[in-house]
């Protein structure tokens, strides 16, 4: 049984804590992604995991063992690092041997899981080359090559696709999740450290949201990506985030609702029962606006557009309201010219947050 | 109105052994907005210097009609903004002013046209600021309104966002978009960020390997890519290509086959072989067999983000592979689904050259 638990794990360099009381639990057969921009604490986080660096304050367990005082490696951790660290004067095919070398493995065993492993990953024919004779992309198979031929427990992997260009990065997420759910990878705890949602939301079974030191939230990649489970998942998970407007519950000639502005507000009779607070936040997912009444019921919502940048998926439409800033997104590229946009929004696509526990309420249900 | 043209350029860094650049021709004959777009090492930069005039090159390069092969960069009609922010050690209002502090106008003239060029970038409130010690997005925007102050006609940006923090990108991008919009000039702008180059400019030369592969509208890149590596390139994931065979006036993939669009009858009737490229947004899909609709697996669904989603389908026996984007709500990983190829939107290159057949 390999569980991965982490309890009140605590960092602080030169005074400046970088991570705050994290207690986690991985299980083993689920890919869990860390997710957090740069300077999150995700790194420090995998150093003290795998050991190279020792927390203040705080456990470690792998199964009911605590690992916490054992040293790197004995700990059967295979880790990869951002900057691959490939020995520049070795051959592919000895910097993937490397961890096998390192143990004295017998060289006949050597080869046959080097081999095993360059076929898995695609690179038989560069295993004469060195790290300069290839390109970025190879080099991080390489380095994959290296950490994934150690029989480790856990495997823990630093952004491996940051370093590479976009183009590589699309084919990649696909390939990397292929590779880490070979048959041999099922009974370990992967944990991949990610800047961005969409590495996150697709590849892992589960999502450790870490915002400057702290969890912000754990659980279920998906479920989560589809239904925000709360106001700082809601700020932190999505990129753009999600939009957010405070409001207010208010009651005018018998009519209950929830006022955003004269644009922006719910019916809200019908929940009456549910809506105990005088304030909410309401929610709203960037690709869910209309550009013109398609249907009866839609809101009308006038933003200031600021930029509109062309993706060959979309178009990201930097908003403002009130002030604001926002951001809408649509599925195919357009051009729009910067100032007033008047956009259209479905009332139930509305999310209900508390706005004191910051805790999904409800999905709106169109009683508009 | 203003003009460049570049006729036959060419550039090698070490004594004509390989060439950085190759053959460029490329005209762009009015102010607008030009991007220069492609991977580490396509030439792009080699490109822009050579048009600032700091390099030196084979063939002719002409701004409205003048040979400038021996005008040094002081005297062509230029600015440029580099990948990293330069500024002089001093405050911002004097940067600004440096590159007009010799010129022939009162200093109540000078003055306002920096206050003007701060007031369009927002640097209002840090004249004082003493610029070498700005952040990089600052520094950025003080070097950006110094290419600005002296009115040259065209305006040459070297990846200017790729050394910025990634949540000021935003910002700054948005600024160069406003002075796009306020200023007649020729922009042109160098990246291997695709968003940046539809989102900053209207034409675009798409470049690879030293050559120029596509100068075209945007629209018209995306659209109907000259080459397949322009079809690759752009778009995220990029083009579907697939390896078809003519039999019997159709076009045959192993285990499916389509009808030949009118538009590549006559090179499809000489030649047997040739490549299909196709859009990974354009499919449209059925759950349910259907005439001509063919039956692909679905063997893994990413989520890309947005509501945004990729299908990696497998065709029938397994001998084709598509990417498919779109909301696809109700499709899941391991099923069966028909596939519809609309004609209008297939593209057929030559198997060897991999161009476009017109």
């Amino acid at each position: 049984m390999a569980t991965l638990r982490l309890e009140g794990i605590e960092k602080s360099f030169s005074g400046n804590k970088v991570l705050n009381d994290i207690s986690i639990e991985i299980e083993e057969e689920t890919f869990t992604v860390i997710l957090g921009p740069a300077g999150a604490g995700k790194t420090t986080l995998l150093k003290i995991i795998s050991g190279t660096l020792k927390p203040d304050k705080g456990k470690i367990y792998l199964g009911d063992r605590d690992i916490t005082a054992v040293r790197p490696r004995d700990r059967r951790i295979a880790m990869i690092s951002q900057e691959y660290n490939l020995y520049p004067n070795l051959t592919a095919y000895e910097n993937i041997a490397s961890p096998l070398r390192a143990e004295k493995a017998p060289g006949s065993e050597v080869d046959k899981k080097v081999k095993k492993q360059a076929d898995i990953l695609g690179i038989s024919d560069l295993l004469d080359k060195k790290p300069h004779e290839l390109s970025g992309g190879q080099c991080q198979r390489v380095a994959l090559g290296r950490a994934l031929i150690k029989d480790a427990d856990i495997y823990l992997l630093d952004e491996p696709l940051t370093g590479l260009d976009y183009k590589l990065r699309e084919g990649m997420t696909h390939e990397l999740k292929e590779i880490l759910s070979a048959e041999h990878l099922k009974k370990v705890v992967l944990l991949y450290a990610a800047p961005n949602y969409e590495e996150a939301i697709s590849m892992s079974e589960k999502t450790i949201l870490l915002i400057n030191g702290n969890i912000l939230w754990q659980g279920d990649t998906i479920d989560a990506y589809h239904t925000p489970p709360n106001i700082d998942f809601a700020k932190n998970f999505y990129s753009p985030p999600m939009n957010l407007f405070d409001c207010k519950l208010k009651e005018k000639d018998g009519e209950l609702s929830l006022y955003v502005s004269d644009e922006i507000n719910l019916k809200a009779n019908l929940l009456k029962k549910e809506l105990v607070e005088n304030e909410y936040v309401l929610g709203l997912k960037t690709y869910t606006f209309h550009f013109e009444q398609k249907e009866e019921g839609l809101m009308a919502i006038t933003f200031n557009l600021t930029l509109a940048d062309v993706t060959p998926a979309g178009t990201v439409l930097h908003l403002e309201y009130k002030g604001k800033p926002m951001s809408g997104f649509f599925h195919y590229p357009k051009d729009f010219k910067r100032g007033p946009i008047k956009l259209f929004v479905r009332p139930q696509d509305f999310f209900i947050f508390g706005k004191e526990n910051g805790k999904l309420l409800m999905k709106y249900r169109g009683v508009q | 109105m203003s003009s460049i043209e570049l006729k036959n350029v060419s550039c090698s860094y070490d004594g004509g052994k390989t060439y950085a650049l190759k053959n460029i021709d490329m005209s762009m004959d009015k102010e607008g907005r030009y991007s220069l777009l492609g991977p580490s090492g396509c030439g792009k930069t080699t490109l822009l210097k050579i048009i600032a005039g700091i390099l030196e090159y084979e063939g002719e390069v002409f701004f409205n009609g003048e040979n400038m092969r021996d005008v040094p960069i002081e005297e062509r009609d230029i600015a440029m903004v580099f990948q990293s922010p330069v500024v002089y050690p001093m405050t911002v209002y004097d940067n600004l002013i440096f590159p007009i502090r010799r010129k022939n106008s009162s200093m109540k003239e000078k003055e306002k046209k920096v206050q003007e060029i701060a007031d369009l970038l927002g640097l209002g409130s840090i004249l004082k600021a003493q610029a070498h010690k700005l952040g990089p997005a600052e520094m950025q925007t003080v070097a950006l309104g110094r290419s600005l102050i002296k009115d040259a006609k065209i305006l040459l940006l070297d990846e200017p966002l790729t050394s910025i923090e990634a949540e000021k990108r935003l910002i700054l991008r948005t600024k160069i978009k406003r002075i796009q919009e306020e200023e007649q000039k020729i922009f042109i702008y160098v990246t291997h960020d695709q968003t940046e180059a539809l989102t900053l400019s209207d034409k675009i030369a798409v470049m690879d390997d030293g050559r120029i592969v596509q100068f075209d509208t945007k629209e018209r890149i995306y659209d109907r890519p000259a080459h397949l590596f322009v079809g690759y390139f752009m778009g995220s994931p990029g083009m579907n290509i697939l390896e078809g065979k003519v039999k019997a006036g159709r076009m045959h993939f192993r285990d499916f086959e389509l009808p030949i669009p009118p538009e590549y009858k006559e090179y499809l009737a000489k030649h047997g072989e040739f490549k299909l490229g196709m859009r990974p947004e354009n499919f449209i899909f059925s759950k349910t067999e259907k005439k001509d609709f063919f039956l692909f697996n679905c063997i893994d669904i990413q989520e890309k983000g947005e509501g945004v989603r990729v299908l990696y389908l497998k065709s029938k026996d397994g001998y084709n592979e598509l990417k498919a984007v779109g909301t696809f709500a109700d499709i899941k990983a391991g099923e069966k689904v028909w596939v519809h190829f609309p004609i209008e939107e297939l593209r057929v290159y030559d198997k060897k050259s991999e161009q476009i057949v017109a």
